[in-house]
């Protein structure tokens, strides 16, 4: 059977989505890579809802799958890896029938940017500010030479790039980190896309720019209004921006909610070895938590909960049996025995039920549905 | 007393004044509008810096032109003249065998006319000289190895600008050899360039976009082939193959050697070094494309939206053409020097058998000529190299300072 040509597929129109609801649902999805012949399961049955409009943090250590994850929804995926199960569902379509990257041509840039980690690579050295940006502008809009460069110093301005008109025809070279980052930003908003995947976008830069980046990032959202999926590592980061975390271990999500529910609330052992081993809610003369042991190996088959060899609070059950997602409120969700009401009852560390004071006293409030003011 | 000190101090003043008033003048002087207008390109980094590079290769070529007299007249006169002839001649006349000795000597420029010895610094200035740019006459004389026509004047002068010297085997002047021989070495080497390039890089890049792919696959397993091949037998073998008008492709007439009158007989030697240097080119068009397309910026594109072609041409291409640009400018020149092998087995009159006939012969000025000619294309197609990897690499600044 002759493969069948996804470029022409219809979209549904990014006005059919209303606020707050559902506009990417991922199922089930399954990642694998082979590796060396081996086959690595990097995302293991993950299933999400991302709501319009939101900013939603995907926080885990390093490993976790939080990139592979996001990566999925482009199809950036690494050569040697493929979904093999699952649907990603966006505009009516199943993402995960993209397979070439001529399929997603419709997609990347257009309804899902993407901000990668490091702006001093992330540009091509040789090729003007000014053209990188129009480039998109002319394929995804359609607009004449003159328009897109008009275009392009709008949006270089928009992103606090001062003098735009000169520095339009500069060489990213002769851009600071920082800004570098502010073109990849414009970049990514030239074609107003629907999703924002913001890559560890703070990661490579001095704590100062990031604060700059992560409000430039506010501001846009707040007036193009595209939904956010943020991957960081830095949960001060996380307290700063997002509406909704997920936390992502061995591939999986093991706890979703509010900002509230998952700092003040948290329900996973996982989380609360995160938490407790935060050097930002750290009190002095205290020794920093550190999480025990190292993540399973992804080439087997990981069996019960993959959190359990690592978890003081671990039951019997854990090392047989795979937890399923708990509800713990409406919007809290935790996939961990501790929650069935079998369970027996668990202290949590004394530390996460002081979190809130800490965080309260630390960020000043700044957990307030990730909002500031 | 007093009166001494007030005049040596109204002397000092003086000349205090007329200094500042000189330097005021001076400083007027580029300071004029006129003045700074002609000065202003001068002051250009990158127009100073060519002027240094350009500075620095003349004095690198005096240099090695003074080393290379220095080094040939270390060699024993002996090796200059034919000893045993030398001695019979003297056995019977000994100004007879004297002036032998002289007149091969002079043809090397070691005495002059009288056969008055010339000192190791006098041909060191004098060669030096030769290749300075100026005008100048030189008188010159061929020798006669049996001496049958004694030395007496020169034999004709030459005028010109730059000296390279004659040749002592085939008694002409190696400008002239050089001139005559360049056009058709050009021509070959120029359409064998071309050809290479318009194969290689298309090539390169189908195998740089699916590495491992089947075009890769084959693309490695030729080149893996083409490395086995020798050169010299490769070319011998095709020399006959092609050449036979009794072969396959005796239709064709394209003879074993080139003619002149037949253009169409150049095919042979073009396809032979077309064929043989196309490997060389897609190894590095390969590798450069694979490392740009690992990089962040193409990942990034793609997330742009861009399709895979738009990627290649637009952003990785031109990127990874600007490590391949800098040998461009040396390959053109190059050009000029002509290919030895190519040359010989087809007996194309060209330029690539020069230097090496020159050294067979021991033939010392053309040797010298060549060597400066050599020298100066090598340099220039350095310094052409930088020049255009400006041109290409914005990151790139060439500045005087460094």
């Amino acid at each position: 059977m002759a493969e069948k040509s996804l470029k022409n597929i219809k979209l549904n129109s990014p006005a059919t989505v209303n606020e707050g609801e559902v506009i990417v649902s991922v199922k089930d999805l399954e990642v694998q890579f082979s590796v060396r012949n081996r086959i690595l399961t990097a995302i293991r049955k993950v299933s999400l809802d991302i709501y319009k409009g939101e900013t939603i943090a995907i926080v885990g250590e390093s490993g976790s799958g939080k990139s592979v994850f996001t990566k999925t929804l482009t199809g950036m995926l690494e050569e040697n890896g493929h979904i093999s199960g699952g649907s990603i569902e966006y505009a009516g379509v199943d993402l995960t029938q993209f397979h070439t990257n001529d399929d997603w041509c419709h997609i990347r840039g257009k309804r899902i940017a993407t901000i990668f980690q490091d702006p001093m690579t992330s540009l091509n050295p040789l090729r003007r500010i000014g053209s990188q940006i129009t480039e998109v502008v002319r394929l995804h809009r359609g607009l004449s030479k003159e328009e897109a460069k008009k275009e392009a110093i709008n949006l270089l301005k928009r992103v606090g790039i001062s003098d735009a008109e000169r520095r339009f025809y500069d060489y990213p070279f002769q851009y600071s980190g920082g800004m570098r980052q502010r073109v990849v930003i414009a970049i990514a908003l030239a074609c107003a896309p629907d999703i924002l995947i913001c890559d560890e976008p703070t990661t490579a830069l001095d704590v100062t720019i990031q604060a700059q980046i992560l409000d430039l990032i506010k501001e846009l959202k707040k007036e193009y209004g595209f939904t956010v999926i943020f991957i960081t590592h830095d949960l001060g980061v996380v307290a700063e921006v997002a509406d909704r975390v997920a936390v992502m271990y061995a591939g999986q999500i093991v706890e979703y909610g509010t900002v509230e529910d998952v700092y003040y609330d948290p329900a996973h052992p996982y989380t609360w070895a995160l938490l407790s081993s935060l050097p930002q809610l750290g009190e002095k003369g205290e020794t920093l938590y550190s999480i025990t042991g190292t993540p399973p190996s992804l080439f087997n088959v990981v069996k019960g909960d993959a959190f359990a060899p690592r978890n003081p609070f671990a039951l019997e059950i854990d090392f047989v049996k795979e937890p399923p997602m708990f509800k713990v409120s409406d919007t809290h969700y935790a996939k961990t025995w501790l929650l069935d009401p079998r369970a027996p009852k668990v202290e949590r560390p004394a530390v996460i039920g002081e979190i809130s004071a800490r965080v309260e006293r630390i960020y000043g409030g700044v957990i307030n549905n990730g909002k500031k003011g | 007393m007093e009166e001494n000190l007030q005049k040596e101090n109204n002397f000092l003043s003086k000349c205090k004044s007329i200094a500042s008033k000189i330097s005021e003048g001076w400083h007027n002087f580029w300071n004029k509008p006129k003045v700074k207008k002609i000065v202003k390109p001068f002051k250009n980094q990158t127009f100073v810096y060519i002027v240094k590079r350009v500075l620095s290769s003349c004095f690198t070529l005096i240099l090695l032109v003074a080393l290379v007299a220095l080094l040939i007249r270390l060699l024993p006169e002996t090796k200059f003249y034919d000893v045993k002839h030398y001695r019979t001649l003297c056995g019977k006349d000994e100004l007879m065998g004297e002036r032998y000795r002289w007149s091969s000597l002079y043809q090397y420029g070691f005495v002059d006319f009288e056969g008055n010895e010339r000192s190791v610094f006098y041909s060191m200035f004098q060669q030096i000289y030769y290749i300075l740019p100026i005008p100048k006459s030189i008188e010159y004389a061929w020798a006669d190895a049996y001496c049958k026509v004694p030395l007496e004047g020169a034999a004709g002068t030459w005028t010109g600008l730059i000296y390279l010297g004659r040749s002592v085997q085939r008694k002409e002047f190696i400008t002239d050899m050089l001139v005559s021989g360049m056009g058709i070495s050009m021509k070959v080497s120029l359409i064998t360039v071309f050809f290479t390039y318009l194969i290689s890089v298309p090539f390169g890049i189908a195998m740089a976009k699916k590495p491992g792919g089947i075009v890769d696959k084959i693309g490695n397993i030729f080149i893996v082939l083409n490395y086995a091949i020798p050169a010299l037998v490769f070319y011998l073998i095709m020399n006959r193959v092609l050449g036979d008008s009794n072969g396959v492709f005796g239709e064709l007439d394209f003879g074993f050697f080139y003619d002149a009158e037949k253009p169409w007989s150049l095919f042979p030697p073009i396809f032979c070094v077309v064929f043989l240097s196309i490997p060389g080119v897609i190894i590095w068009i390969r590798r450069f494309m694979i490392d740009e397309l690992s990089s962040d910026y193409v990942k990034f594109a793609r997330s742009k939206g861009l399709s895979e072609n738009r990627i290649m041409y637009t952003h990785v291409l031109r990127n990874a053409c600007v490590p391949l640009v800098r040998n461009i400018p040396g390959t053109l020149l190059g050009a000029f020097v002509g290919s030895y092998y190519i040359e010989t087995i087809w007996t194309i009159p060209g330029t690539g058998r020069l230097l090496t006939n020159a050294l067979q012969t021991f033939d010392i000025p053309t040797i010298q000529g060549l060597t400066v000619v050599y020298a100066a294309i090598s340099m220039l197609s350095f310094l052409l190299g930088d020049i255009v990897t400006v041109f290409f690499d914005p990151r790139i600044k060439i500045t005087s300072s460094n």
